[in-house]
């Protein structure tokens, strides 16, 4: 069994940190795993990508070929993943970028209000990229929140740690598509 | 469980657990995080840190730090690589030890500052001037940048060569899931078992190259990259100059068996062989399974060192299965390739060449396609 995950944004949005999550998730419930990232070079702005290919099996080729789960929150990077979504490809957008999916991604495309929910509800814009990860393990279904917080405990804790949870928590539970 | 281990991080770790005692660096993207590591790492193991204004600088720090006795190590991709070639035949020249780690991003130049490439293979090998001894390996996944880092090490000691480990930004930047083997470590430098008035530091014993003792333990030597005798000074005596030079590039040549490693995946019956590195190589092992599992007579060759070249073992696999044909995937324009054809030189098999420089891993179906109607 073989899952892929595109999260594409703009440098600064916390797109390689849910990548690096979601694989360290996966791990830890056994799986094999391989993240690897694109990004402009620039610590802000400019478009980054995040590729997270696990599998049960080996994995020879380790970035997405067609994804299962593409995540986008900044509308410049969509046209670049129109290779990677198929058929079945769940896309999900944050509603804020909603009207400025390309034409022929319209169809496809679930939005989400990532980032007003990260902003009204957790009262941090901040982890927008959270909200978005609890979506891709609703969507995904193999692994729970309890494995992305032993992940998260290896890089926050207190308070910022108790936020990041709380935002993974709302998209896993929130998400209907 | 094995732990989750970016490529970049594995090659500190692999460094630090082997001895490594002294770094000297300037950062560049893809191999950044190998410096950022170690800067936090050396300082805890007795090792030093340090960051140099350039790449020219930091090359002559690890070699003046390898002179001294500390076993030394310096990371950075092409154009930093392209700095360091002239420090590199010095190295090889005065026969200090150093290893440089290449984490390669796609050029020319600037290139692609944050995307792959396999572009710096034969810079590697033959990048800087003169004929001159170079070891090469080059890790497919993030446990072989682990263990080549270590080898590279190792060997440069060893030998007294510059080693190069070539890996490339997929791998430096990968994180996957790892379990890392037993290290091996740096050798001690030894102390010559003659007087220090009569040591001669580049005189030879069974071919190899006399210990190399630490500055301060009272062994003082003249080193220069000029041609010199045994005694290190320099000649222009052309005995003596040939028989330095025939010394230093025997030096791969005569511990080739030891040296050369490479995987070899499903050669029985093959009809059809691919040879691969870096990163490339793993793509091109999934879809040697795949094509197998589809009943396809494939198989492939992966070196791991890439200098000395494993041209006699190719040589024999080519003999032994007589493929229809050989397909080298690469991102690069055919670097790899006009090895193979140097290798299998003579021989009617022809050499298929996969290339495709554009920032990304070649898809998997371009090398179905040359293995299946290439």
């Amino acid at each position: 069994m073989r899952r892929e995950v595109y999260i594409v944004g703009s440098g600064g949005q916390g797109v390689v940190l849910m990548g690096a999550l979601l694989a360290e998730a996966y791990a830890l419930k056994g799986w094999n795993v391989a993240q690897t990232v694109i990004y402009d070079a620039a610590q802000r702005g400019g478009l980054a990508r995040s590729e997270v290919v696990v599998s049960t099996d080996e994995i020879y080729f380790p970035k997405v070929r067609i994804a299962d789960v593409v995540v986008a929150f900044s509308p410049d990077a969509l046209p670049g993943a129109l290779p990677k979504i198929g058929d079945k490809t769940l896309v999900m957008v944050d509603e804020e970028i909603k009207d400025k999916v390309p034409e022929e991604l319209k169809a496809k495309v679930v939005a989400i209000p990532f980032s007003q929910w990260a902003r009204e509800e957790l009262h941090s814009s901040k982890v927008m990229n959270m909200v978005a990860l609890g979506c891709i393990l609703k969507a995904l279904g193999d692994v729970s929140v309890d494995e992305i917080q032993r992940a998260l405990e290896e890089r926050f804790k207190g308070d910022l740690l108790k936020l990041n949870v709380l935002a993974v928590r709302m998209g896993l539970e929130a998400s209907e598509f | 469980m094995s732990k989750i281990l970016m490529g970049d991080i594995a090659c500190a770790l692999a460094a630090v657990d082997a001895g490594l005692k002294f770094y000297a660096g300037y950062p560049i993207t893809p191999s950044s995080e190998i410096a950022e590591a170690l800067s936090e790492l050396l300082p805890k193991h007795k090792g030093i840190y340090l960051q140099m204004e350039d790449e020219i600088g930091s090359i002559m720090a690890a070699i003046g730090a390898s002179y001294a006795g500390y076993p030394s190590m310096t990371a950075t991709s092409g154009p930093g690589f392209s700095l360091m070639q002239e420090a590199i035949g010095y190295a090889a020249m005065a026969e200090i030890p150093v290893t440089i780690i290449d984490v390669m991003r796609a050029g020319p130049a600037t290139g692609l500052a944050t995307q792959i490439g396999e572009g710096d293979l034969m810079q590697a090998i033959w990048g800087t001037h003169g004929d001159h001894p170079v070891l090469v390996f080059s890790p497919g996944n993030v446990r072989e940048f682990y263990i080549y880092t270590q080898k590279a090490l190792f060997w440069a000691e060893k030998l007294r060569v510059p080693a190069v480990v070539l890996a490339d930004e997929v791998i430096g930047h990968m994180k996957e899931n790892v379990e890392l083997p037993e290290p091996i470590k740096i050798p001690e430098r030894r102390i010559p078992d003659v007087k220090p008035e009569q040591y001669l530091p580049y005189a030879a014993v069974d071919g190899d190259v006399v210990p190399l003792p630490p500055l301060g333990s009272g062994y003082l030597w003249h080193m220069t990259g000029s041609a010199h005798g045994e005694d290190g000074f320099p000649t222009i005596r052309p005995d003596r100059v040939k028989a330095l030079l025939d010394r230093l590039i025997s030096k791969t040549v005569k511990h080739h068996n030891e040296l050369v490693e490479y995987e070899a995946y499903m050669l029985d019956d093959a009809e059809v062989l691919v040879v691969s590195f870096a990163s490339m190589g793993r793509v091109s092992k999934g879809v040697v399974k795949e094509l197998r599992d589809r009943g396809v007579k494939v198989g492939l060759l992966t070196p791991l060192t890439m200098w000395p070249f494993f041209a006699p073992e190719l040589r024999a696999v080519v003999d032994k299965l007589n493929p229809k044909k050989i397909v080298v995937p690469e991102i690069n324009y055919g670097q790899l390739r006009i090895l193979v054809e140097w290798a299998l030189r003579g021989t009617s098999v022809p050499v298929i060449g996969v290339n495709l420089v554009n920032g990304d891993l070649i898809p998997p179906e371009m090398i179905e396609e040359a293995i299946l109607h290439g």
